[in-house]
């Protein structure tokens, strides 16, 4: 079943008099439960490509349907009510909110969908666990590792029960550890708990782990090969 | 709600220095305003009471045309049934005058003066007139024609204890009548201008120059135990002598009676001004923080916080700084006039400014209650307003181009 669905996905930026295809007419499909990797040289529309999947960026033109509903269709509040139920984020540079702790910044978005305070300490310490965080809870972001912010964040993404989480190179400011740990997390949870993840990646180690790889260039898709 | 205002508090606290400048700059603001507000009030109600308790009392009796005219024909009918209602009244005190214009001269000035004949005992009781006698003595029985002149008009008509000075003015037929009166005391008040404009003397020497008949008098006056007795004591006045005109304090210098009422608004207008001085801190500080946290609201919106949400964060925040700082303000105004509000603040090196204006130099700040809660009312709407430029300005945020990755 498919949970995103991009049919001749364009965006097209005015740079001076120059015209930038970011994403050229691209069609994806993505089922339930894929592991997927969207690599390729910087420029390509890795990022911008997943801005559009994500409900952060309006395409020039086609489509974007996540669980049967066309997303560029939303205003602007039910847009963002969408990728509050719909979607969790990782972000490259963890974005947590620095003036809570973690387990605040995980029943954050709980919060936001008016889950009850039992509901969202049951499920902030058990995502926290998953992670194996159960002891930094408390820890604001600064007290924590680069590895263990994003820990926390994959956590929050998955906080919502999202349909699909997306990662803007998740990986990119961890070391070596760190990344195996994440990647460990990650894949155990897509193996687990069935959780789809679409993530851009520059990263060998993340690539060697995806089960798809999707290879963009120059806003086009160039191969989509499974592994 | 209670997760914005726990992220919304902590926010404050990420950059100390700068909310700590927002905030002591707001308790000064605040405490100027409220001091000032005290201070005033204080010179104001100084200048109400010196006015009522040395020159017009609470109730005042005169012929009806006397406000038209101060004749000196337009005498209280019967003025010894006004005394035993007075009496009745058991009042602070009261006293009966005589009052007409005319000119005082030396051989070194003339001027024009308001010429006051009293009862001696009975004036020193009402306006302490007694008490205020810097040099020679007071108005008794004794000698013939003494008046008591003021500091300020004996300096211009180069008169001491034991000088003469003639009085010019007319009788009730018009008669222009002449005396020559030596001085007994030289009297100070309050008021510069009203030592240079009012002279004492014997009502009894007033009348015989005026050829009237003892106990016949242009004004009395009651001086009450309690201000608040005024209103009552008015209306009894005026149902005990419809043929007179009988007035209150408010009827004779309305503007000190409108004097409470201005003085609030005046000063409401100064807190306003002041806060929209610090509005421009304020909006300045919270556009900084919201500039300085467009990603992090960005990312707020990426994961599903809603615009009204991210709007009442910055608003929140914005009023948090306005209630830590304002009733610290408010209190540090309420600390300041209470321990100045006993001892008074002693102004003596304006004296001869303040005497101007009819005020003494001790002023004794004081503020009513309902001024703190305005205070704050004007605190937080200023600061409301204050927060929705930099609030608006979060909304306008668009979460791609603030974080330009994902």
């Amino acid at each position: 079943m498919s949970v995103i669905e991009a049919k001749n996905l364009s965006r097209i930026y005015q740079d001076g008099e120059s015209t930038i295809h970011a994403v050229d007419k691209i069609n994806l499909s993505v089922e339930a439960g894929e592991f997927t990797a969207i690599i390729g040289p910087s420029g390509s529309g890795k990022t911008t490509l997943l801005n559009l999947i994500g409900g952060l960026d309006s395409p020039s033109e086609g489509t974007v349907v996540v669980d049967g509903k066309e997303i560029h269709e939303l205003r602007d509040n039910a847009l963002i009510n969408f990728r509050l139920r719909h979607i969790g984020f990782v972000f490259q540079a963890y974005n947590l909110i620095p003036v809570l702790s973690a387990q605040e910044n995980v029943e954050f978005i709980m919060l936001l969908q008016g889950q009850s305070a039992k509901e969202r300490e049951a499920r902030a310490r058990e995502l926290l666990n998953a992670v194996g965080l159960e002891n930094q809870m408390h820890k604001r972001p600064s007290e924590l590792s680069g590895g263990q912010q994003q820990r926390v964040a994959v956590a929050r993404a998955l906080a919502s029960k999202p349909t699909f989480v997306l990662a803007d190179e998740p990986t990119a400011n961890l070391d070596s550890k760190s990344t195996e740990d994440l990647l460990d997390i990650m894949h155990r949870l897509n193996k687990e708990e069935g959780i789809t993840f679409l993530f851009s990646t520059h990263d060998q180690r993340v690539i060697d782990r995806a089960e798809r790889l999707i290879y963009v260039e120059d806003g086009k898709i160039k191969s989509d090969t499974r592994q | 709600m209670k997760i914005l205002f726990k992220i919304a508090w902590r926010n404050i606290w990420r950059n100390r220095l700068r909310s700590l400048v927002v905030i002591i700059s707001i308790i000064l603001g605040i405490w100027a305003g409220v001091f000032v507000s005290a201070f005033s009030f204080g010179l104001n109600d100084q200048r109400k009471v010196s006015m009522i308790r040395n020159q017009i009392s609470h109730l005042q009796f005169h012929d009806p045309r006397w406000e038209e005219e101060p004749n000196v024909n337009y005498l209280i009918s019967d003025a010894k049934a006004v005394e035993n209602w007075l009496e009745r009244q058991k009042p602070e005190a009261y006293a009966f005058r005589l009052k007409t214009m005319g000119m005082a001269a030396t051989a070194h000035y003339s001027g024009g003066v308001q010429i006051i004949g009293i009862n001696p005992e009975q004036e020193s009781q009402l306006t302490g007139l007694g008490g205020r006698i810097d040099s020679g003595d007071y108005l008794n029985e004794k000698g013939r024609n003494p008046i008591l002149i003021g500091e300020a008009l004996a300096e211009k008509l180069e008169v001491k204890p034991g000088s003469r000075v003639i009085l010019s003015f007319s009788d009730g037929a018009q008669n222009l009548v002449s005396a020559s009166f030596k001085v007994k005391g030289l009297y100070h008040d309050v008021s510069s201008q009203i030592e240079k404009l009012n002279v004492y003397i014997r009502a009894e020497d007033l009348q015989s120059l005026l050829g009237l008949e003892a106990n016949q008098y242009h004004e009395a006056a009651l001086l009450l135990k309690d201000d608040s007795q005024v209103d009552s004591e008015l209306a009894k006045a005026q149902t005990a002598f419809p043929k007179l005109l009988v007035e209150s304090w408010k009827d004779l210098a309305p503007e000190l009676a409108y004097a409470d009422e201005l003085m609030s608004q005046m000063l409401y207008i100064i807190i306003g001004i002041i806060m929209l001085a610090l509005s421009f801190g304020i909006i300045n500080t919270m556009l900084m923080a919201v500039l300085e946290r467009r990603k992090e609201l960005g990312m707020l919106m990426s994961v599903g916080m809603s615009k009204r949400r991210v709007f009442a964060m910055v608003i929140i925040e914005t009023l948090l700084l306005a209630l830590i700082s304002g009733p610290l303000g408010i209190i540090a105004g309420y600390l300041s006039i209470s321990s100045t509000a006993e001892s008074g603040l002693n102004l003596a090196m304006f004296s001869d400014g303040l005497s101007s204006y009819g005020i003494g130099t001790i002023i004794y700040p004081s503020l009513p209650q309902s001024f703190y809660f305005g205070t704050a009312a004007i605190v937080f709407i200023m600061t409301l307003l204050a927060a929705i430029y930099p609030a608006r300005h979060a909304l306008k945020l668009n979460p791609v181009e603030t974080m330009r990755t994902l």
